[in-house]
């Protein structure tokens, strides 16, 4: 047995697998060489988008400190909170009125205000379509979280991820068609079954990709091993596919057995094409400089919560997520904020809306705004919607005497390219407290992205259990208005 | 057929006068009602009565068609209206223009209602019939047999036995035979293959194994799991003696009314008994939101939606279950497609409405002990509660520099009464504990137990919390003629009694769904594919059986069996001549059903994710005998106070503690296993009644790179230096190997070694897949 591998380089040795396939393929392409099978794809009308990237705020981010401005909040802070109805809160009883801790000002043409800690989408503000009449359905998180991610406040559904993969399929057999880039610190509520394909069919559950660590997708190389080697790994793949090709052939009619010897080809170029996708180091310096990445690179500390770890966190998820779209990945989901533990690494700000949403939002704008005028100077945007939600917004009166509780009456989504409209589409009242008039649900949103991959949401539908499911259930209009 | 007659009568009616009850009522019924009526007022039009409809502005004009609203949106090519569904046919637009023309004559007393499907003309609402078999025929063989030529199939040829001993194996115990089996399979098989096999099914049924295997597909069905799931995804650490209670049961083949009477109302049908008690583990084994319940109030309106989701969650598992059906459609109206009411479904709520999740004893302490033990907590509790007061008390006082001398003192003291306390209860007995449908248990928080006190449960308009109809009293949907629809009439009752009264109905011998549901299960479970495809759903949006006949007689078998013996039909189908057949294609029979409906050749499978983790084990010499009692863990838990992290990726394989069958796992709903869920093992959120079989790239990978095949393959290779390939083929795809298979892997046993040759075997799709 050999032993002088131990010390392996992972990356000259991840080549193995993929090794063998590479003398016969084209590294771009897909395996067999033919596209995706297009008349396969469920598709009702002439899409204006292709992909999608879904960046998740974990815990429940403000909407009154970030994108919703309320001036009468600032005069009213410190007045007893009386929004002319009894409200109750999760956690706590209201206290009073709270101005936001951060400052306004206005962006774009459009004049658009926008909070200090999130001025970097300043820049592209005129591209984003604001939604602040948004509702949810209760403020408990893990409801929260999958009513945003799968359509339904209880899990057993497909995510929008898993439906947007089963309808479209992948651009790019060698890369999976749905990538979930989680918070490295944690999985928010619910963990994977926010990214999970419940009835569809497993290949269109979310792949977890983790940019920095030593393992991005679980088993793509080899693990540590005494035995395994450049060479008997070659070896033995070839020798698969010789048994395995010659079990199928034996077994003529049956599929399952040639998909799965080409599965372990697809699984070869997948290595190659993951690993390229996922190396930012020949990305030229002022891209980096864009996306906030740090000098210390993804090991920069967040013992205190700096802005600083936050823009390298968020950024190179925002930067990794270009490079899949580029490669053709369909679906994107982007965390920004872990599990809702102690001490805070998300949104769920309930002590301290100051030290936790200061650098969190800043992290997040900055890899927001470089992921949109990226995609902008590529000719991308034009096709790739992006797409800002959270659980539920946060009170407009204060918990403790710095913090907020969770409000489930309104809160901001924002959604930009793929057709959309700049612009503020449902507004929130005086307070941000509840919408003004009417109301958008998730619904609206999820359909209006359908809408805009070519899908009616309506006949996006597969038979469950005795119902025709939809990612809508039986809601959602089309937001016309802004696209 | 309202519509048909109505088509018929039309050369008349449009000479005669119009008759609203024989022409335009069953226009509105068929097409508007739905979402015209009092209840849903869709665009606020209603079509109830003359009045309501007259009182929309624009719909009806009389005597006027041109400016009509309600003719212009059902006419031309893609009318507005319904909006799904078939258009209006010109006949019935004729006949409504007619009619509004002469004035829209409507009977002031007749109201046109939303009319849910209140038909019980549908297959598996008929009683079970118990059809003939001749005599000397195997029954499975006679029904699938007259299908096979009805449809002009030709039966495939029996599996050799070398194949057949492979699928047996697996298909009851999960496991490959060893050599040793079979070698004398083999030649007991060549002296009298009929008895061979009925001897060899016999003895995999007597195995613990059988349990074990036949246990996951419960397990599967229950939604089980050893977390909470949701927000913080908690640890049930007491979730376990359910999984063991239905591995015991299949292999004690417990009668199934019995096992289905524990799962709903053991405490009470079954007092005194353990099973009574873990059973209810059924209805607790879905996912619980431990935010909404422990964190939120029961009297806000966020802690009530979340109790209602939970009943929803034990409503929709019984009846998915152990029915076959779909009652949870119910919730926001009455079912589109079975004779469900909206009624129907909030009495089952009401049944269910003292119950929650939790913690309790299967197996108490003796009253006294008990007694005894519960005064020392208190004493431990009041102590500790004042040694916490004590001490937040000393930091205030450090802060403010002031001296804390004799606070400490007191704290020692309290200290040194708490020691001897700590270990005396550390030293006492402790409860046996199941996780399971409970209505006592400790608070915790907002969660607080009813003590058995029902909660009122009101009918939910659109199934929202804040539109509350009438209260409803506790029953269950009348499916069957002789059960009535409500269980008790008086305003109070006991709680127990109720589940018992569920209990008792899904046992009937009159229930058409229940006996056809199980029978329909265990064919699945023998031969891949259901009878009928949608297991989990006998209702009009669901499938119909490929052979009626053979599944009511299963049915009829089970429901008359006094015994009714789930391994009596296990042991029927598996001796069957269907089961036995070769997996190879026909090609005349694939043009006429090539996905094997009608049974002409066995289906070939993938192994399932346990079965290949099991394996792995078995073959490599390391599988542990170790059954049931708490799960192992394959991961290392980080953070557990708030909200675990299961971090898969720090736990060894080589674990000797994690080297047990795949079933005693520790199961987690939002992390789950990886390499399992990328094999497709089911997701406990949710019933699953069959399990995907993909095929994808990321297998691959688990099945090559995951570190347990590394581990593995190591083992496989200690224990197997001296053995030649055909030993080795012999022990993991449980046969010689072809000409094919033995040079190259040789070749690669001379190259690279058997630890390298176990990796590849390990991958081949003659290990993954079952003939």
């Amino acid at each position: 047995m050999s032993t002088n591998n131990t010390n392996l380089n992972r990356r000259a040795f991840m080549g193995s697998f993929a090794g063998m396939a590479l003398s016969h393929l084209m590294l771009k392409n897909n395996v067999l060489g033919d596209q995706p099978n297009q008349s396969s794809q469920i598709i009702h009308h002439p899409p204006k988008a292709k992909r999608v990237v879904q960046l998740f705020m974990g815990g429940a981010a403000s909407h009154v400190d970030t994108f919703d401005h309320k001036p009468l909040l600032t005069k009213l802070n410190g007045k007893p909170f009386d929004p002319g109805e009894k409200v109750e809160l999760f956690q706590s009883s209201p206290g009073a009125w709270m101005a936001s801790p951060f400052g306004f000002k206005k962006y774009g043409q459009s004049g658009k205000y926008l909070s200090d800690v999130v001025a970097d989408l300043g820049e592209v503000v005129d591209d984003i379509a604001f939604v602040h009449n948004v509702v949810a359905k209760t403020g408990v998180h893990s409801q929260g979280t999958l009513l945003q991610t799968t359509g339904f406040n209880f899990p057993g559904f497909p995510s929008a991820g898993s439906w947007v993969s089963y309808a479209l399929g992948s651009e790019n057999e060698n890369l999976p068609a749905y990538v979930v880039l989680p918070d490295h610190r944690g999985f928010a509520s619910n963990g994977t079954k926010n990214w999970s394909p419940a009835f569809l069919p497993a290949q269109h559950q979310g792949t977890v990709i983790r940019p920095g660590s030593k393992t991005p997708i679980a088993d793509l190389y080899a693990p540590k091993s005494k035995f395994i080697n450049k060479s008997n790994d070659q070896a033995g793949l070839a020798a698969l596919k010789k048994l395995n090709t010659d079990y199928a052939n034996e077994r003529s009619g049956d599929d399952r057995l040639s998909a799965r010897v080409k599965s372990y080809e697809l699984a070869a170029a997948m290595q190659l094409s993951a690993t390229d996708a996922l190396d930012v180091s020949k990305e030229p310096q002022y891209i980096k400089d864009m996306y906030g990445l740090a000098a210390e690179g993804p090991n920069i500390s967040d013992k205190v919560l700096n802005a600083k770890a936050e823009k390298e966190f968020f950024g190179r998820k925002c930067l990794i997520a270009r490079r899949l779209l580029e490669r053709g990945v369909r679906f994107i989901q982007v965390w920004s904020g872990n599990d809702n533990g102690f001490p805070r690494r998300n949104w769920d700000s309930h002590e301290n809306i100051e030290r936790d949403h200061g650098p969190l939002a800043q992290g997040m704008a900055k890899g927001a705004s470089a992921l949109i005028k990226d995609l902008k100077q590529r000719g991308m945007l034009e096709d790739t919607i992006i797409v800002w939600t959270t659980e539920f917004g946060r009170m407009p009166c204060s918990q403790g005497s710095q913090g907020r509780d969770h409000n489930p009456f309104v809160f901001t989504n924002w959604l930009c390219g793929g057709g959309i409209k700049g612009g503020t589409y449902g507004e929130s009242d005086q307070w941000g407290f509840r919408p003004l008039e009417k109301k958008t649900e998730v619904y609206d949103i999820h359909a209006t992205i359908l809408h805009q991959l070519g899908i009616d949401h309506e006949r996006l539908s597969v038979r469950n259990n005795g119902i025709d499911r939809r990612l809508t259930d039986v809601h959602g209009h089309v937001l016309k208005k802004m696209i | 057929m309202k519509t048909i007659l109505v088509f018929l009568l039309i050369p008349f009616a449009l000479s005669a006068e119009i008759d609203f009850e024989k022409d335009i009522a069953p226009i509105f019924e068929t097409h508007c009602i739905d979402c015209h009526n009092d209840e849903k007022t869709k665009g606020k039009f209603n079509l109830s009565t003359r009045e309501k409809m007259l009182s929309h502005k624009y719909a009806v004009k009389l005597g006027n068609i041109e400016e009509s609203e309600l003719l212009e949106v059902i006419s031309g090519d893609e009318p507005d209206m319904p909006p799904k569904g078939e258009p209006l046919k010109k006949k019935e637009i004729d006949l409504l223009k007619k009619w509004i023309t002469s004035g829209a004559q409507w009977p002031k007393e007749r109201t046109l209602k939303y009319n849910p499907k209140k038909d019980f003309d549908w297959w598996s609402l008929q009683p079970i019939n118990s059809p003939q078999v001749p005599t000397g025929t195997h029954p499975v063989d006679h029904f699938v047999n007259t299908k096979l030529s009805e449809q002009k199939l030709q039966p495939n040829r029996k599996a050799t036995p070398e194949v057949l001993i492979r699928r047996l194996s697996y298909d009851l115990t999960g496991l490959p035979p060893t050599a040793s089996e079979i070698k004398q399979f083999l030649t007991a098989y060549k002296n009298n293959s009929k008895k061979a096999w009925e001897n060899k099914v016999d003895e995999l049924m007597s195995r613990k194994s059988f349990g074990e295997k036949w246990g996951q597909h419960w397990l599967d069905l229950a939604r089980y799991a050893d977390t909470h799931g949701y927000d913080k995804d908690k640890m049930r650490l007491n979730a376990w003696p359910y999984r063991d209670y239905v591995i015991r049961s299949i292999n004690d083949d417990k009668p199934y009314n019995k096992f289905i009477k524990e799962q709903i109302a053991g405490d009470v049908i079954y007092p005194g008994t353990e099973d009574g008690i873990i059973g209810l583990g059924f209805l607790a084994a879905g996912p619980w939101d431990f935010v909404g319940h422990n964190e939120v109030k029961e009297t806000k309106l966020d802690g009530q939606i979340t109790r209602h989701m939970d009943r929803d969650e034990m409503v929709a598992a019984t009846f998915n279950v152990f029915m076959s059906s779909t009652v949870q459609c119910a919730q926001c109206h009455h079912h589109k497609f079975d004779p469900i009411h909206q009624e129907d479904y909030y009495r089952l709520h009401a049944v269910f409405a003292a119950v929650d999740r939790a913690d309790q004893a299967y197996v108490d302490l003796e009253p006294k002990l008990k007694k005894e033990k519960t005064a020392l907590q208190t004493e431990f509790n009041k102590l500790n509660l004042q040694k916490r007061t004590l001490r937040r008390k000393i930091g205030k006082l450090r802060k403010a520099k002031k001296d804390v001398k004799g606070l400490v003192q007191q704290v020692t003291e309290i200290d040194t009464k708490l020691k001897p306390l700590q270990k005396k209860l550390s030293l006492m007995p402790k409860a046996k504990m199941v996780y399971a449908a409970s209505t006592e248990f400790n608070k915790q928080g907002n969660f607080k137990a009813t003590n058995g006190t029902p909660r009122a449960i009101h009918l939910l308009h659109r199934g929202d919390m804040k539109s509350k109809g009438k209260r409803m009293q506790p029953g269950a949907p009348p499916f069957w003629k002789s059960t009535p629809a409500i269980f008790t009439h008086e305003s109070k009752w006991r709680e127990g009694d109720m589940r018992k009264k569920l209990a008792e109905y899904l046992v009937a011998q009159e229930n058409p769904l229940v006996w056809r549901s199980i029978a329909n299960r265990l064919w699945q479970w023998t031969f891949g594919s259901p009878l009928v495809k949608s297991p989990n759903d006998f209702g009009r949006m669901g499938q119909k059986p490929t052979h009626p006949e053979l599944l009511d007689f299963l049915a009829a078998k089970l429901k008359n069996d006094q015994q009714h013996s789930l391994k009596a039909i296990v042991k029927l189908l598996f001796t069957s001549e269907a089961y036995q057949r070769a997996s190879s294609d026909i090609t005349a029979n694939t043009t006429i059903d090539a996905g094997n409906n009608y049974l002409w050749k066995y289906n070939r499978r993938r192994l399932t994710a346990e079965e290949f983790r099991d394996s792995l084990l078995f073959v490599s010499n390391k599988l542990s005998d170790d059954k049931g009692g708490p799960a192992f863990q394959d991961f290392k838990v980080e953070k557990p106070q708030h909200s675990p992290h299961y971090l898969y990726e720090k736990h060894d394989p080589r674990d000797s503690k994690s080297h047990r069958r795949t079933i005693y796992r520790f199961v987690v709903r939002s992390q789950p296993q990886p390499m399992l869920t990328t094999l497709d093992c089911a997701d406990p959120s949710l019933s699953v009644p069959q399990r995907d079989e993909s095929t994808t790239a990321l297998q691959a990978l688990a099945q090559w790179n995951n570190k347990f095949t590394e581990a593995m393959s190591v083992y496989f290779g200690d224990n197997h230096r001296t053995s030649s390939i055909e030993q080795i083929c012999m022990k993991v795809i449980n046969r010689q190997p072809n000409s094919l298979e033995k040079e190259v892997l040789e070749s690669e046993l001379k190259n690279n070694g058997i630890t390298a040759v176990a990796r590849i075997i390990f991958n081949m799709s003659a290990f993954t897949y079952v003939d």
